[in-house]
């Protein structure tokens, strides 16, 4: 048994009491939610170092790798202060570049011209138009680059063999001047014989009458001269030629034209000659070593000043005073050193020497004094190759 | 949890700096090979060496242009230079450009005494040889 009261009033005085009680809760001002704190600055605090390492990792492998480079860079270059910083680095960069610009002193070899640069293919329709040469037929884009290439490769191909006759034409050409020079080589040799002969007194062999004297031309005759007054300008070439037949004096003769001309100047018939001339004069040296022991050999310095002690033109004065100086720096130069060979190539494009060298050995007095001028024209000349 | 995670940042960056720095000291051997004095003075000589050098070079153009008088006073400085810097065989040759400026002139008392300078104090380098030579030939009589 339920004990509910079965009366109304008390039913709905407790209806109202619910429904009160419902409205009170709804009007009664409901306190604010309480605040969440996020955990932001913990998170900033957490990932800002590993953002911070991140980044600077990155940096450090870079430049890691910029050091290791640079780094292997300079022991490639076999500098000791590759990666010196600062005001040094002008200096390793001079050497740098002065290794750089150091041209080679050994002669070349003739150089063949590289080909015309093939245009460039596509690596896949490189590999199509190898794989199948019939590819090309299909598209008309690709059979244009096919023949075109194959035109550049007969093209390449003709020049190559022009270059080639070319350059055995050449060769052969060399060959005949390394002829023609030994044999210029061999009568310096024998005029320098004579000329000490007749420096030291020998003049009675020198003024032999031969029979060949009359058919050496006057510009031959000077050179004989010194040491010999009073001898016949026409006897002393005779002892050049001595006992010789005719056809040795003539070959002689024009061998010498080669060299002195025609009086009025040097003809050198060849680019090369200063440097066969170097390797006469100094066959076990190479480069600039070379062009000093050829002068030491040929003894151009005091060949030099002797020259000097009997000109009498103001202008070959002049300039044999200026050769003993290019004669005295060419004997103290330091050939192991770049700077010093090309200070000492500036003294030799003094301006005005090499022309006042050829002019003046057009009009030298003697014969000794123009072999000098025209060896040591041979001499600069191959200078200016090896440097 | 939260704590591990920081300390393992701290030490990420930590050793990022460090890896840095070892980056950096890849080129420390180049620094340590001039870090004496002596060394630091012989590239200072080699450079100052090079710089008269080229002046030297400049000065015997003069002598080859016959221009004597211009190039003695340069000359003298030169010898001067490349004798405080102890470069023998260089200073031998500006004094023997200057003993041979005085000849040129006609000056072979001067002469004389600077060649036998350059031959008496630097008997090791090739301008002593030619000093020599040139002192002989000027004391031969005429």
């Amino acid at each position: 048994m339920k004990d509910q009261s079965n009366n109304p009033l008390d039913r709905l005085e407790g209806l109202l009491r619910s429904w009160g009680a419902k409205r009170a809760v709804d009007q009664t001002p409901q306190p604010h939610r309480p605040v969440v704190m996020r955990p932001v600055a913990n998170l900033w605090v957490r990932w800002a170092p590993l953002a911070a390492a991140a980044a600077m990792l990155i940096v450090a492998v870079g430049l890691f790798s910029l050091s290791l480079t640079q780094a292997r860079r300079g022991q490639a270059g076999g500098d000791e202060f590759a990666g010196l910083p600062g005001p040094e680095d002008e200096r390793v960069t001079a050497a740098a570049e002065a290794r750089e610009v150091r041209p080679p002193t050994a002669s070349k070899p003739m150089e063949v011209p590289e080909a015309a640069p093939v245009p460039a293919v596509a690596p896949g329709r490189r590999q199509k138009l190898a794989e199948s040469p019939d590819f090309a037929s299909d598209d008309l884009v690709e059979d244009d680059e096919l023949g075109q290439l194959r035109r550049q490769r007969e093209a390449l191909t003709t020049e190559r063999d022009e270059l080639a006759e070319e350059n055995r034409a050449l060769m052969c050409q060399l060959a005949e001047a390394d002829e023609q020079l030994a044999q210029l080589m061999a009568e310096l040799t024998s005029v320098e014989h004579s000329h000490a002969e007749a420096m030291s007194g020998d003049v009675a062999a020198m003024r032999e009458p031969q029979p060949a004297d009359s058919e050496v031309g006057e510009a031959d005759t000077d050179s004989y001269q010194v040491g010999a007054a009073g001898s016949s300008p026409a006897q002393a070439p005779a002892a050049l030629e001595g006992a010789e037949d005719e056809e040795s004096a003539r070959k002689r003769r024009d061998t010498h034209y080669l060299i002195v001309g025609d009086g009025k100047g040097a003809e050198i018939p060849h680019a090369e000659m200063g440097e066969v001339y170097l390797s006469l004069a100094a066959p076990d040296r190479d480069g600039m070593a070379a062009v000093q022991a050829a002068a030491a050999n040929r003894d151009l310095l005091t060949r030099c000043q002797i020259a000097r002690q009997g000109a009498g033109d103001q202008r070959t004065i002049g300039l044999l005073d200026q050769l003993e100086v290019i004669l005295t720096r060419l004997e103290l130069l330091d050939v192991g050193s770049d700077k010093a060979v090309s200070g000492f190539m500036a003294l030799t494009r003094a301006e005005g020497l090499r022309e006042s060298l050829a002019e003046v050995q057009a009009t030298a007095e003697t014969k000794a004094t123009k072999m000098l001028l025209l060896e040591v024209q041979l001499l600069l000349r191959g200078a200016d190759r090896e440097a | 949890m939260k704590r591990s995670r920081t300390w393992l940042a701290w030490v990420a960056l930590a050793a990022t700096v460090a890896g840095g720095l070892a980056g950096c000291m890849v080129r420390e051997p180049v620094y340590s090979r001039i870090e004496t004095d002596s060394q630091i003075e012989a590239i200072h000589r080699e450079h100052l060496s090079a710089h008269l050098t080229e002046r030297l070079d400049e000065v015997v153009l003069l002598v080859v242009q016959l221009e004597y008088d211009q190039a003695e006073a340069p000359l003298y400085w030169l010898a001067d230079q490349f004798d405080d810097i102890q470069d023998a065989s260089h200073a031998a040759e500006a004094w023997f450009w200057l003993g041979y400026c005085h000849e040129k002139r006609g000056q072979v008392a001067a002469a004389r005494d600077v060649y036998g300078r350059v031959a008496a104090l630097y008997s090791a380098a090739p301008a002593s040889r030619i000093a020599e030579r040139r002192l002989q030939r000027l004391s031969e009589p005429a």
